[in-house]
């Protein structure tokens, strides 16, 4: 196995463990985490095909990527404590009522 | 491929089930943080140079620390189990398993579909600061001044929500009504 498939292959799996840990899990900060994992594996992905195509185009990418990260970050978490402070809990099954 | 990059990834992977299988938030967040520095490995390891380091600063050091500080604040109890699995988390796993075998097939015959080559050009990307400032401040230059207005949309959009509202919950929800209740439990 050469260098880009198994990266693609790890950046792969990295996906996956994180779209499973968002669909099984139900606390919502260690699905706020498995989110952060899968914009890794995202990053990582990138930052292969890049260098396959020869620029370094994809590391631009990345960093954009790793903005859009630090954004949802500050207003993910902010949403958790907005949770936890109606609901007493950060279960996502807990949270079910639209209204206010 | 190195031995070095089979031994990180297989680190990474390890590390990666850790954030998914652990009882406590706490336990999840270590083993995040370990996946992210393994990641930047790989990114040192690619030529990837700024970018590792953006990767430990932002992530690292930025992201996680705001995710250990909401897990200190909101004291969550990891006794408090987290429910029965019941069929959607079945079907969630099932549904990862298929996507898994997928994205693995897609991602070790993609290679040759793209037609990517692995040569000379592959390491020889200028990944350093200079490389990627160049590059981020002429050819994208509109996309980095779009960012610095997301990140203004997200500050102000966290304050918003940090905001307590003077309006009361309905009885029987809230923080505030559950600590009352609570209150007039230790009383009687």
């Amino acid at each position: 196995m050469d260098v880009i498939s198994g990266y693609l292959f790890l950046s792969a799996m990295l996906f996956t463990i994180g779209a499973l840990g968002v669909l099984i899990r139900k606390n919502t900060i260690v699905m706020f985490m498995c989110v952060e994992l899968m914009l890794n594996a995202a990053n990582l992905s990138l930052v292969v095909l890049s260098n396959a195509w020869g620029t370094n185009d994809g590391h631009v990418y990345v960093f954009f990527v790793m903005a859009v990260a630090a954004a949802e970050a500050s207003v993910g978490l902010a949403i958790i404590i907005t949770l936890f402070r109606n609901f007493y809990s950060i279960r996502s099954g807990d949270a079910y009522l639209l209204q206010g | 491929m190195t031995a070095v990059m089979i031994v990180f990834g297989i680190l990474t992977l390890a590390s990666a089930c850790g954030v998914v299988c652990s009882r406590q938030p706490v336990h999840s967040a270590l083993s995040l943080v370990a996946t992210l520095f393994l990641v930047a490995v790989h990114f040192a390891l690619l030529g990837a140079h700024f970018v590792a380091a953006v990767q430990v600063l932002v992530y690292a050091g930025a992201i996680m620390v705001l995710v250990v500080f909401v897990i200190m604040l909101l004291g969550l109890d990891a006794n408090v189990p987290e429910g029965v699995a019941g069929w959607g988390s079945s079907f969630g796993a099932l549904l990862t398993g298929v996507a898994a075998v997928v994205f693995g097939y897609v991602a070790i015959s993609g290679r040759s579909f793209f037609a990517l080559k692995e040569g000379a050009e592959f390491w020889a990307v200028d990944g350093t600061t200079a490389g990627i400032g160049a590059n981020l401040y002429s050819n994208h230059i509109f996309a980095f001044e779009v960012t610095s207005l997301l990140i203004l949309a997200g500050i102000v959009g966290a304050v918003f929500l940090g905001i307590e509202k003077k309006r009361p919950l309905k009885a029987g929800r809230g923080l505030k009504s559950m600590q009352a209740a609570q209150k007039e439990e230790a009383l009687r």
